[in-house]
């Protein structure tokens, strides 16, 4: 059988000239918005965003001696990593559960899923209706109670609204992280796990030495898929608290959004994207060089 | 045969509506959503100005408040800008510093009909650049049935007053004296208030953020002060002018500031809470702070328009100003006239509720129309939400934003 590595030449070029189309436009598509991204990161602009010659380093100047956009970048890392990481652990649990000959499987799975249907800010105004300070079921519970003697304002202080944005963020990534996780469970032939109990491995020992490793392409897809979703979130705190109060929830891409489309600061907030970009970038390419080294060792 | 023939027709009456679309000039209108009536309202008038005028094609854009800066910068420097479009009067600057924003030149017939002052906030160096579209000023809104039971004979005038009085309905239980705002928008106006009724100002008399003065520092300490004292509710920095709105709603909150758009909602959502209307407490001087949003004609240069449409797009902005098409849109909104003809329509004159609020235009302050306007407004309400928080002494943290505020103002 002859494999497309072994193609003729001229058989290879025509699959080349087949792909062009679609090759050229995915470039234009995620390119474009690079390059115009870098230009405007390096140039000044004006109040309507127009280019207005070019700014050197200044705008990163600007931004990495502004102690808000420091500050959010630290959240930023925090936000990611409590999100992604209890997101992974609990995800991990359920998928465990999932993948049990459970009653009612099924019905816990689809329950799984409608989170992932409805919109986040939609989940996040629910949440924020349930945490309100005035009219909100918890506060208002525990004070019918004598719990507390004044409304608790989640939203009224940086560090709590931080953990109510973080709470949600866990909530809404579940579903698609336990989805691919029960997938890679499935994955596993049935044989290895049966052999490993025949060799005496259970409970942690089955998980840790053979599940876990099994499971690592699947892991690794959650974790890059989630660290760039959840860096890039902008729906759950800006409905939330739009950052505030007094910058004390702002994440990056909140400040970049206010820089951009409040200040009219269009080249700090490119410089910004670049920034996070960046970021972003090394981070993936890190995961799939991890991923593939285990994959090869 | 057949087929041909069917092709050549397709092709003609192709070409027949490119040539009807091309000799119909279309103007687009950007407008902003005050409430779920404004869309039906703009489109309603277009459909009866294109009866008028069947060579014009009027298309209408809505936006929140929310976005609507955000879409208009992206539209402008797509050179796709709407050829009339209502704006946040704070964005005027802004564009005309950017030469995008276009001069209008109105026969007298027509700005005559204006009350002058809300066509000041729109004329910049003697130039009219806008028109007022929507007008409001801020008032005191108490709840009269807390106030009875607190014992309070009327509404407080003065700083000592509106802190007895508040103190007085916080004993009642689960309610609170009087509602201050310390998040999201307008945060940093709530501020101002008191800030105008100490007799300061946001711009100095030297050009200067107003933060320097006395009156800054008195205004900040008195607020502080009704947060210590729990004369207000409680979490200040979680709640929204909304979040007060709602709570006033409940019955729950014996006063705060707002402005005119509460009287149909108080209508729609709490017909049951008796609520007055009263001017601003003040300490030396009374205030009340008036806005205009501005609806105002983008240059051909962004928005690809031929003289003919210029034209037209002005013809149509005449016509939305019509009393006819004002006293509905008023009514409709709840905000203030800004013509004279629909200040005398019976249903302005009569409405006592409204008129409250006629009633303190003389004392009106308008934000100054100032570039970089959001990040002033940005860094006060930084700066309030740390001191509301207890994470800033007042003194130490106006000294900071207005040095920060002055860098600002001298950026321009």
């Amino acid at each position: 059988m002859q494999t497309s590595r072994h193609a003729p030449q001229s058989e290879q070029a025509f699959a080349y000239l087949l792909l062009a189309p679609a090759f050229l436009l995915a470039i234009a598509v995620v390119g474009y918005p690079i390059v115009n991204t870098v230009i405007t990161a390096f140039s000044k602009t004006n109040a309507v965003g127009q280019l207005a010659g070019s700014a050197g380093l200044g705008n990163f100047h600007t931004i990495f001696t502004d102690p808000v956009f420091l500050a959010a970048l630290w959240r930023t890392a925090l936000w990611t990593l409590w999100v992604v990481g209890l997101t992974t652990v609990i995800s991990m649990l359920l998928a465990l559960i999932l993948y049990e000959d459970l009653r009612g499987r099924r019905v816990f799975q689809l329950i799984l899923l409608i989170p992932w249907a409805t919109s986040v800010t939609m989940t996040t105004v629910a949440w924020m209706w349930t945490i309100n300070g005035q009219v909100g079921l918890i506060s208002n519970t525990l004070q019918v109670w004598g719990l507390i003697p004044e409304p608790l304002g989640f939203l009224a202080y940086g560090p709590s609204a931080l953990v109510v944005a973080i709470a949600i963020g866990i909530v809404v990534s579940i579903p698609f992280t336990t989805s691919v996780l029960v997938s890679g469970l499935h994955s596993i032939p049935t044989e290895i796990l049966e052999a490993g109990v025949l060799d005496g491995a259970f409970g942690w020992a089955r998980f840790r030495y053979l599940i876990l490793p099994m499971l690592g392409p699947f892991l690794t897809i959650t974790l890059v898929i989630n660290l760039i979703n959840v860096f890039n979130s902008f729906p759950i705190i800006w409905t939330l608290t739009q950052g505030g109060p007094a910058h004390g929830s702002e994440v990056v891409v909140t400040y970049l959004f206010k820089t951009a489309f409040r200040f009219n600061e269009f080249g700090q907030a490119a410089a910004m994207s670049l920034i996070t970009f960046i970021i972003l970038l090394v981070l993936s390419i890190a995961f799939s060089i991890q991923t593939m080294r285990t994959r090869l060792s | 045969m057949k087929r041909r023939h069917s092709l050549v027709m397709t092709l003609g009456l192709g070409l027949a509506l490119v040539l009807g679309l091309a000799s119909a000039s279309t103007v687009t209108v950007e407008i902003a959503q005050y409430s779920p009536a404004t869309k039906p309202f703009f489109e309603s008038a277009a459909k009866a100005f294109m009866q008028q005028h069947p060579d014009i094609k009027i298309n209408i854009q809505e936006s929140s408040w929310d976005n609507l800066h955000q879409v208009l910068v992206t539209d402008i420097a797509a050179k796709k800008a709407p050829d009339i479009s209502i704006i946040g009067t704070r964005w005027l600057p802004e564009y005309i510093s950017s030469n995008v924003a276009m001069p209008l030149t109105l026969p007298s017939s027509f700005t005559d009909r204006f009350i002058p002052a809300f066509l000041g906030p729109s004329s910049i160096g003697g130039q009219l650049y806008g028109l007022p579209w929507a007008a409001s000023d801020r008032a005191l809104i108490y709840n009269k049935a807390l106030f009875q039971q607190a014992g309070i004979q009327s509404p407080p005038k003065t700083w000592d007053e509106l802190q007895t009085d508040a103190a007085k309905i916080a004993k009642l239980p689960g309610r609170y004296g009087f509602g201050l705002q310390g998040s999201q928008i307008e945060t940093d106006v709530y501020y101002y208030y008191f800030l105008w009724g100490a007799g300061g100002d946001i711009v100095g008399p030297n050009g200067n953020s107003g933060l320097h003065s006395q009156a800054a520092s008195e205004a900040l300490t008195y607020l502080k002060g009704l947060i210590d004292a729990k004369d207000v509710e409680p979490n200040v920095t979680g709640n929204t002018r909304e979040d007060l709105r709602t709570l006033f709603g409940q019955g729950r909150l014996g006063m705060f500031i707002y402005l005119p758009p509460i009287i149909g909602w108080m209508k729609d959502n709490a017909p049951n809470v008796d609520y007055g209307i009263a001017a601003l407490p003040y300490k030396t001087t009374p205030v009340t702070y008036a806005v205009t949003d501005t609806i105002m004609m983008f240059k051909p240069s962004v928005t690809g328009a031929s003289d003919q449409q210029v034209k037209d797009a002005q013809s149509f902005l005449e016509y939305i100003f019509s009393t006819e098409n004002r006293v509905t849109y008023n009514k409709q909104e709840g905000f203030l006239p800004v013509l004279q003809s629909v200040a005398k329509d019976p249903y302005f004159t009569n409405n006592e509720k409204l008129n409250a609020f006629v009633e303190l235009l003389p004392t009106a302050k308008f934000a100054p129309i100032i570039p970089n306007w959001e990040k002033i407004a940005q860094t006060t309400t930084t700066m309030l939400q740390n001191v509301y928080l207890g994470k800033a002494q007042p003194q130490a943290a106006l000294d900071s934003a207005a040095s920060d505020i002055d860098k600002i103002l001298q950026q321009q």
